[in-house]
């Protein structure tokens, strides 16, 4: 009963909601308080006790149950966030049908690989229909570019989905007692599994969807892209569980070290594309989030301590998407004048560009905030595997942290912004139309959330064992892991 | 299996909506054909003294569903909706991409010559789904002594993928795009009805429920893209930036 809650309950408020969408406020309370409710169902269902639904079998791990609190967390902020930052019509209602999804997605057992890629396709289709929603009663059109991007994320979503789907059909194939040919199929599995997850987590040469996608959507829609790729990460980890424990997939040294290579040249990758385009600050923070994923992905396939430094940093990067897309919404917002030159950020907009520059820092791993201690778990991880490898995840940092020095000097210190919107400023301009209302102040509400969060971040920084105790002992409990 | 492969060879050729959007419901319906005849497919339905799989009837509904989602939004394209709310800038665009439109379809003359690049994918699709299956045999190591069977399964389930993917490649309109996606995803619900071990209802459940999802997103990013340009063309998406 509480599994299906789980799953029901956030379903049934986005239809509700779907129907009171002309009442924003409303649809908004009742989100917020769905993802409180399910956050307390989420907190008092037993661990370890799976039970069945139509032949498929659901557990709540002590680590599913941190990542499932994390995203109703997560949510739940949002959706507050949502009441003073621009949004689509139907955000509320997306938000939770994939709230529904990645629930699923987190409590199926590992046994149904094949139903919880399915899952994780469907978020990336509810994802697109929140890229092309349009506020209530806006009276522009929708940008080409953003159908555009939509587009190439459906497809990339699909083929990801195909892939990964294909992997598992071939895994039950690969796992039939009286098969006729003794030929192995470890070596497609591993290449389907390896492009299908790149492809969902952005990881060079198959990122191109991530920067195009975040530029042309409302800022909120890249939290809800975090959380997509947290679900697919662990999916990683369980499909790895599901292949490599029972003896399905063999990895061999030469086939880890290309994914190692892969995972390495995405994290460099990242961070060097980071510069390359600091012009818009959401492109810059999509290829910070590619060069993060891309260390995410070598930890899980290094040793002990970089799959727990990689499942860290998941969840630091959930709650870090959150903060800094929060700071990137509460910066885009409509100016009622023009900067002056030399006018950055950082004046105009103190709290905003404080929680922005913050919430970067902790990303790239600064002390005293959550991401140091997760990129330390993930260099000791590389350090255990060869000096190479540390070298190489260094040299991301460092590359990262030049990119976000040049933005600092670019966007938040001195010259004008260049990422802020046009039509902001140049839409009423001598045509007799009224100017949009002035939005001197930053907005209170969503400014104390996203620093709250910040604060969060910073206790988790300061005492990590909070997170990384039942990740550890999740850990634990991953036989694939001595088969690295 | 020949319904299968036509209707899989109209779509990745043909340009005009209406052909494609019959072929998929053929695609569907042969596809439900082609599991109904499968042996290892037991049958739980009793209708008209005849045995059917509740599969079977899966694949139609779904097949059905997906073939009315699309040719509503393919009749309703023309219809204008919420102009009330745009502004005076909007609204000259729509009256510019109008003109577009109207210049661009004047000025298209469909010649012999646009289609040769889809006939020679189709039929390379065609090769590489029956050479495929000798290098990488899957059905036939599931159903060694049923040879003919497996082969076609494995014939099908690699020319649906592939023709969906070349589709994808050669699509210059939304709609063809969206085809393109749905072949793919039905290559792989025929691969898992055919060779997964244990079939989960619910896992099959949940295939037809992507799809038809699909079909839903195809036709609103449809309705979307015309609404803005008056055109179902990809080259729109990458103007105005």
């Amino acid at each position: 009963m509480t599994f299906l809650l789980m799953f029901c309950l956030p379903l049934v408020m986005a239809a509700v909601c779907f129907a009171l969408r002309q009442q924003q406020g409303l649809v908004q309370i009742l989100a917020i308080g769905t993802t409180m409710l399910l956050g307390w169902v989420i907190w008092q269902v037993p661990v370890d006790q799976p039970i069945s639904i139509v032949g498929v079998s659901m557990t709540v791990r002590a680590i599913n149950r941190l990542f499932l609190l994390a995203v109703a967390g997560s949510f739940c902020i949002t959706f507050i966030v949502a009441t003073r930052v621009a949004h689509g019509e139907n955000f509320v209602v997306i938000g939770l049908i994939i709230f529904s999804l990645i629930n699923a997605a987190l409590t199926i057992d590992v046994q149904s690989p094949f139903l919880i890629t399915l899952l994780l396709l469907a978020t990336g289709l509810a994802i697109i229909l929140a890229q092309v929603d349009l506020p209530i009663g806006t009276t522009t059109l929708l940008r080409g570019r953003a159908i555009g991007s939509g587009l190439r994320y459906l497809v990339m979503m699909l083929l990801a989905g195909v892939l990964l789907a294909l992997c598992f059909v071939l895994a039950d194939l690969e796992n039939t007692p009286d098969r006729l040919s003794t030929t192995s199929l470890a070596r497609p599995l591993l290449a389907l599994l390896v492009v299908g997850i790149s492809l969902r987590l952005a990881i060079i040469p198959f990122h191109s969807w991530l920067p195009d996608l975040l530029e042309d959507s409302p800022p909120l829609v890249g939290i809800l892209i975090g959380m997509i790729n947290l679900a697919a990460l662990l999916f990683l980890v369980s499909a790895f569980q599901f292949l490599l424990a029972p003896g399905l997939l063999t990895l061999d040294p030469g086939r880890l070290r290309l994914v190692r290579f892969v995972a390495l040249g995405s994290a460099i990758g990242g961070s060097l594309l980071a510069i390359h385009e600091r012009p818009s600050l959401r492109r810059f923070l999509a290829m910070l989030l590619i060069s993060d994923s891309g260390m995410m992905l070598f930890g899980v396939v290094s040793s002990t301590t970089g799959l727990t430094g990689a499942l860290f940093q998941a969840f630091n990067q959930l709650v870090l998407s959150v903060v800094l897309w929060t700071a990137v919404a509460l910066l885009e917002r409509p100016e009622p004048t023009r900067a002056a030159a030399g006018d950055g950020w950082l004046r105009r907009r103190p709290w905003a560009s404080g929680v922005f520059i913050c919430g970067v820092l902790a990303l790239l791993g600064i002390p005293p905030f959550n991401g140091f201690a997760s990129r330390t778990l993930l260099y000791q991880g590389a350090a255990e595997e060869g000096r190479g490898y540390l070298v190489a995840l260094l040299i991301a940092t460092m590359l990262g942290a030049y990119a976000f020095a040049l933005v600092l000097r670019d966007h938040f210190l001195g010259r004008a912004p260049a990422s802020l919107p046009e039509e902001d400023l140049t839409d009423f301009r001598g045509l007799g139309l009224p100017p949009p209302p002035p939005q001197r102040t930053e907005p209170l509400g969503a400014t104390t959330v996203a620093v709250a969060l910040l604060g969060i971040c910073l206790v988790i920084g300061l005492y990590p064992p909070l997170v990384l105790d039942p990740i550890i002992e999740a850990v634990r409990g991953l036989t694939f892991v001595q088969f690295l | 299996m020949t319904l299968l492969v036509a209707s899989g060879a109209v779509i990745a050729i043909m340009r005009d909506w209406r052909f494609s959007l019959i072929a998929v419901l053929v695609n569907y319906i042969a596809q439900g054909l082609l599991i109904a005849q499968q042996q290892f497919i037991v049958p739980d339905l009793v209708i008209a003294g005849r045995q059917f799989s509740s599969l079977v009837f899966i694949k139609l509904i779904t097949g059905i569903g997906v073939a009315i989602i699309l040719g509503i939004t393919a009749l309703t394209f023309s219809r204008e909706y919420g102009l009330e709310d745009l502004d005076e800038f909007s609204l000259a665009e729509l009256r510019r991409a109008a003109r577009v439109a109207q210049r661009a379809s004047s000025q298209e003359n469909r010649k012999f010559g646009d289609y040769i690049v889809p006939i020679w994918a189709t039929l390379l699709v065609g090769l590489a789904s029956f050479f495929l299956p000798r290098v990488l045999p899957l059905a036939v190591e599931m159903y060694p002594d049923q040879l003919g069977l497996a082969r076609a399964i494995d014939f099908m389930w690699y020319w649906q993928v592939f023709i969906g993917l070349i589709s994808l490649v050669l699509a210059t309109d939304i709609l063809k795009l969206g085809l393109g996606l749905l072949l793919c995803l039905s290559g792989l619900d025929l691969l898992y009805t055919t060779l997964a071990n244990r079939i989960n209802i619910l896992a099959l459940g949940t295939l037809s429920l992507v799809t038809l999802l699909l079909a839903l997103a195809i036709a609103y990013l449809s309705g979307l893209l015309y609404g803005r340009f008056k055109t179902l063309n990809l080259s729109e998406t990458e103007r105005l930036k």
